[in-house]
């Protein structure tokens, strides 16, 4: 009987090797199917918004007509301008119709952004952080996104890694459902969490080992911890090399929320410090910088709208050294800076260190945007945010995104606009 | 395998989704949709086709959040939806009846022990619903209670029809039973 199983399985799992990668598509399908029902209340909107603007025509005229009657004059206030703490963005690069077709040129240790071509969806560009460069890099592999490292000079591309001109350095083979690491900050290890099973755990959970590798190395095996089962996963939020250490995260059941992560010396396979959360108590959800130094805890209350958050943000040594009441989605590289994004349009660039309530924001997102990835310029203090309508026009499963890199005064840049894929 | 079904860890998020909470819905639902697609793919063999059926799926369970009884997990019951969007998509006029074959096309022969290729051969012939309980309990690792729900048939029923769709297999190797 086991052999049939086995058998059987194996046979889907051929079948199902002929959908291809579909690493990152979740996010992609339910925003698309959120975003379609978002257009359903538009139009919904739109039809008791007819029906409202005809009772108050008739609603003004009537009011009119009794004016008239009175022969009173009314005075209004004048409208107040509304200030917002916004940074606005102060260049937008021209609407783009053909692809990118110069190669870029920059030298290797130039960090770059990768983005898919906004008018070709199989090729790959780049651009610096100042937006100074741009150019093609290479085709891709497949219409989606690729997993760069921090500097943008290796990326996955399918099971394949590559570097800057598109060649080929190495193959990811460790049996996952696909490339499952975390780039660490040197740009050249990265971190992953193995199992036994691979992309298919055991039912009942398998334990789950912290390794450290590099693009055509052998993989070096740090620690055992975590585990994952068919609902359940561990990753890697944070792998700092140059640290000496990594954050190990373990979700909770039906892979939401957190139920306890790690901080892990690599040289050492030593757990510094650890924390755990009660499950079901409130939807947890953990971030760390780049360095590994700062890991912030955001916690939504059951019960609550998911903007009611609270942040605690804690140190190297795990001690708490700062509250935010906005959720951190995202950290600079020395970790100074947080970018905050509560899901519902409202996308900013904070200073959690000085956070108290009535803080102005570093930066606030253009309105009726809402965020889609961000992360931090290497070794510098930029961030990079990715951000698209909140409404998208249906384009296939993807979604058009545009990138703003704003620094740590608040200027903003907008470098790329309605790309399917950004870093 | 096996398990019960239990009231789920994830009620907290199910709670403030049904407040209309869509980040909690989203939370929810994610984790759920490549297993969705996956399924959707395995009945309907067509990528563009699975992903539209798995992302009608994830907004028709949203609007009928409020029919899941709250001891049933979300899992079982969103590939439900699923299998019942696939099943709405084979229904229409525009599906290609040819495509199951395109599912099991063979692959390299020299590659495949002749076993190997005769389950494959063997599972095309199955019937739809034969199938999905298979690759329900053995790609997707569902515990026979929650094919049941995925199915919408009782757990005993599930289970037989798993055995049944072994037996048609290898009639030789199910004599330990499922």
């Amino acid at each position: 009987m086991e052999r049939l199983r086995e058998d059987i399985r194996a046979a889907f799992v051929r079948q199902q090797e002929r959908l291809g990668d579909v690493s990152g598509l979740s996010h992609v399908l339910v925003r698309e199917a959120m975003a379609g029902m978002d257009r359903n209340r538009a139009r919904l909107r739109q039809t008791a918004a007819g029906g409202l603007a005809a009772l108050l025509t008739a609603a003004v005229v009537g009011t009119l007509i009794a004016v008239r009657a009175n022969a009173h004059p009314t005075t209004h206030p004048a409208a107040r301008p509304v200030t917002a703490p916004t940074a606005a963005p102060t260049a937008a690069p021209t609407p783009k119709t053909t692809a990118l077709t110069q190669q870029l040129q920059v030298s290797a240790g130039t960090p770059v952004i990768l983005f898919t071509d906004p008018a070709d969806h199989q090729q790959l560009d780049g651009i610096t952080w100042d937006g100074q460069t741009a150019g093609r890099v290479a085709p891709k592999a497949t219409r989606y996104g690729v997993l760069p490292n921090p500097s943008g000079s290796l990326y996955v591309d399918g099971t394949d890694f590559k570097d800057r001109s598109g060649q080929v350095v190495g193959h990811y083979t460790t049996p996952t459902k696909g490339f499952a690491g975390t780039w660490a900050d040197d740009s050249q290890h990265y971190c992953e969490m193995v199992n036994p099973g691979g992309g298919n755990p055991a039912a009942s959970g398998e334990p789950t080992t912290l390794q450290v590798a590099a693009p055509g190395q052998s993989p070096r095996r740090v620690v055992q911890v975590g585990t994952v089962s068919q609902q359940t996963f561990v990753r890697v939020a944070a792998c700092s090399i140059t640290g000496d250490r990594a954050v190990v995260v373990q979700s909770a059941g039906q892979g939401a929320s957190t139920a306890q992560y790690w901080v892990v010396q690599l040289s050492t396979g030593r757990i510094l410090w650890t924390h755990s959360f009660t499950p079901g108590a409130s939807m947890m959800q953990v971030v760390a910088a780049p360095n590994a130094q700062y890991i912030a805890e955001t916690s939504y209350v059951a019960g609550q709208q998911a903007n009611t958050t609270n942040t605690t943000v804690y140190g190297a040594s795990g001690l708490a050294v700062g509250h935010v009441s906005l959720p951190i989605v995202a950290f600079s590289w020395d970790g100074s800076l947080a970018v905050s994004d509560d899901y519902y349009g409202h996308v900013a660039v904070i200073n959690w260190l000085g956070w108290k309530p009535g803080s102005t924001p570093v930066w606030t997102g253009p309105d009726g945007l809402v965020g889609h990835n961000a992360f931090p310029e290497p070794n510098g203090q930029r961030m990079a945010i990715v951000v698209a309508p909140k409404d998208p026009p249906f384009a296939g499963g993807i979604t058009p995104a545009d990138l703003y890199v704003i620094g740590p005064d608040g200027q903003a840049r907008k470098l790329v606009s309605s790309s399917p894929s950004i870093g | 395998m096996g398990g019960t079904l239990t009231v789920t860890p994830e009620q907290p998020l199910r709670e403030r989704a049904l407040a209309g909470d869509e980040a909690a819905f989203e939370a929810l639902i994610t984790p759920l949709v490549e297993p969705g697609l996956r399924l959707a793919f395995s009945m309907l063999s067509d990528r563009s086709e699975a992903e539209d059926a798995t992302q009608e799926a994830v907004t028709k369970a949203w609007r009928k959040l409020r029919q899941l009884r709250p001891e049933l997990p979300l899992r079982p019951w969103f590939l439900a939806i699923v299998a019942n969007q696939c099943r709405s998509v084979r229904r229409g006029r525009w599906f290609r009846v040819t495509r199951v074959a395109e599912v099991w096309p063979g692959g390299k022969p020299a590659d495949l022990g002749t076993e190997r290729l005769d389950i494959e051969r063997g599972l095309a012939r199955l019937p739809d619903q034969d199938r999905q309980a298979l690759f329900l309990y053995f790609f997707l690792d569902l515990p026979i209670e929650e094919v049941a729900v995925a199915l919408c048939v009782s757990p005993a029923a599930a289970k037989s029809r798993v055995y049944r769709a072994c037996h048609r297999l290898r009639p030789h190797l199910v004599e330990e039973g499922v």
